[in-house]
């Protein structure tokens, strides 16, 4: 049996395919995933919402069955476009390579618009690796890990564009249901036996932080807040 | 009557090799491969559990926990490498069997694996252990005698303590090797791994689902009861490094899953 095969039975086990699998990550946590998908959906939302609310019910119905194939042309075209659809990566779908370059450099060869710590003057074992869809070879996540020498801080870093649910990333997802704000930032935190997690969405990326051997949610949040511009 | 039995005898040992009675099991044709070509880890669901109050009854580690290593892209099958490789991470913080590289940070905490000098250990225990030789992965003493080959080239011995199976299993050997900073190596059929969350009065208990043959490495021993609104529960884990790339903590449930555990010790 190919991989594939078993991955694709594995779907079916779990009755749900790629999208489905990122649409139920995304129901359950709406503002971790602030993409152009959702604003559209919420978008659609707000113009029933305004019907329901001034028209009689039966001009309702009428206009509905013009309005709705109007809002599936106009709408429903950014969900038929590959770019802004939501997808779920399984373990067997992309491969995970070191990179020579750190996530500063990365994020200065796209403009800038990473966060990363920029602890490379006073950190050490600085390890960076890219993960790469198999089939197109885009990059769907970076991973850094870096250890300050000077606070004793250990992270790990992972930044995807928020389409990209990588299945590394369910638990995580799932476990961070504390919420709060730093800098009008929405953060989603939780902690276990061993380490503190945190998620933020900023500016189209995702990004998963690891305090690695520290269960101290303030010391996570200190670090959101340095992370953040 | 005794000419009956005699030729009854000489019947049966006539006939007993030729149905495979006295035949003797070989690695590669009877031994099960850890790291398969159907090996996949996936997320499959979470649970949580709203408790009143819960207390850790039992929490033997390791000193700094153990390093998770996992394989790249080539290795395929190299679950065996990396476990082997978590083992010489393990123990390169009393020693030096990852040359040229320390697995702690100066704090003593365990580090990732890094690009090179882990990566090295890791192709050579992946050829050692001859993953792939056969069919996809390793066997049991695939790994056993890689590792013990690989370790000795580096001037070391390795000790292998079989502590049993799912239904022998010796907790009092497991506890006392954590206790005395030994790791176990533990070879499983497909199960579930755990990850355990903690926010205000609960608990979310996250499975991943390891699709195949798998070795896994444990240091700790882990017993939380929970006192809920029906009543108590009482979960029961092994601390373990999963040696695959999982973003948190993660735990074994010693089940039906469990083929054989070893301490394994290298001085």
């Amino acid at each position: 049996m190919k991989v594939q095969d078993f991955d694709k039975i594995i779907r079916e086990m779990n009755a749900c395919d790629n999208s489905a699998m990122a649409e139920s990550l995304i129901a359950k946590h709406p503002e971790v995933f602030d993409n152009r998908e959702d604003r559209n959906r919420r978008k659609a939302w707000s113009v029933k919402k305004r019907f329901a609310i001034f028209a009689p019910p039966a001009a309702v119905v009428c206009l509905a069955s013009i309005l709705i194939p109007c809002i599936l042309l106009t709408g429903g075209s950014d969900s038929s476009n590959n770019d802004s659809e939501n997808y779920y990566c399984y373990a067997g779908e992309y491969s995970i390579s070191f990179s020579d370059k750190t996530l500063k450099e990365i994020s200065m060869a796209t403009g800038g618009g990473i966060l990363f710590f920029d602890w490379y003057d006073v950190g050490s074992d600085c390890v960076t690796s890219i993960y790469n869809l198999n089939d197109t070879d885009e990059t769907i996540c970076v991973n850094e890990s870096i250890y300050n020498l000077e606070t004793d801080d250990y992270i790990e870093l992972n930044v995807s564009p928020s389409k990209y649910i990588l299945d590394i990333f369910s638990v995580v997802l799932d476990s961070c249901v504390d919420e709060i704000m730093i800098d009008n930032v929405k953060v989603k935190y939780s902690v276990d036996a061993t380490n503190s997690y945190g998620i933020i969405t900023y500016n189209s990326y995702t990004y998963y932080l690891t305090l690695m051997y520290n269960s101290d949610a303030q010391r996570l949040f200190s670090l959101i807040e340095e992370l953040l511009p | 009557m005794k000419q009956k039995k005699i030729l009854g005898i000489l019947l049966a040992i006539f006939c007993l090799p030729l149905c495979g009675g006295w035949t003797t099991p070989t690695n590669a044709d009877n031994e099960s491969y850890y790291g398969g070509a159907q090996f996949i880890s996936f997320y499959s669901n979470s649970e949580q559990i709203s408790y009143s109050s819960k207390q850790i009854k039992t929490d033997i580690k390791t000193a700094n926990g153990a390093p998770n290593y996992y394989p790249d892209a080539t290795l395929p099958n190299g679950c065996g490498a990396a476990a082997g490789a978590t083992i010489l991470g393990f123990y390169d913080k009393y020693m030096d069997t990852i040359k040229n590289w320390s697995s702690v940070l100066p704090n003593g905490m365990y580090k990732k694996q890094d690009a090179v000098y882990v990566a090295q250990v890791m192709k050579a225990l992946f050829d050692e252990m001859n993953t792939n030789a056969t069919q996809p992965g390793v066997t049991e003493n695939d790994f056993l005698t890689g590792l013990q080959n690989y370790t000795q080239s580096l001037g070391f011995s390795v000790n292998y303590d079989y502590i049993g199976n799912v239904s022998t299993l010796n907790y009092t050997s497991m506890k006392s090797a954590f206790s005395n900073n030994r790791a176990v190596v533990l070879f499983i059929k497909p199960d579930n791994l755990y990850s355990i969350t903690n926010n205000s009065n609960t608990d979310t208990i996250s499975t991943n689902y390891i699709s195949a043959n798998h070795i896994l490495i444990a240091y700790g021993y882990y017993e939380i009861q929970y006192t809920l609104s029906s009543g108590t529960r009482t979960d029961t884990y092994l601390y373990v490094s999963p040696c695959v790339n999982l973003a948190t903590q993660q735990y074994y449930k010693v089940t039906s899953s469990l083929v054989s555990a070893y301490i394994v010790d290298i001085k």
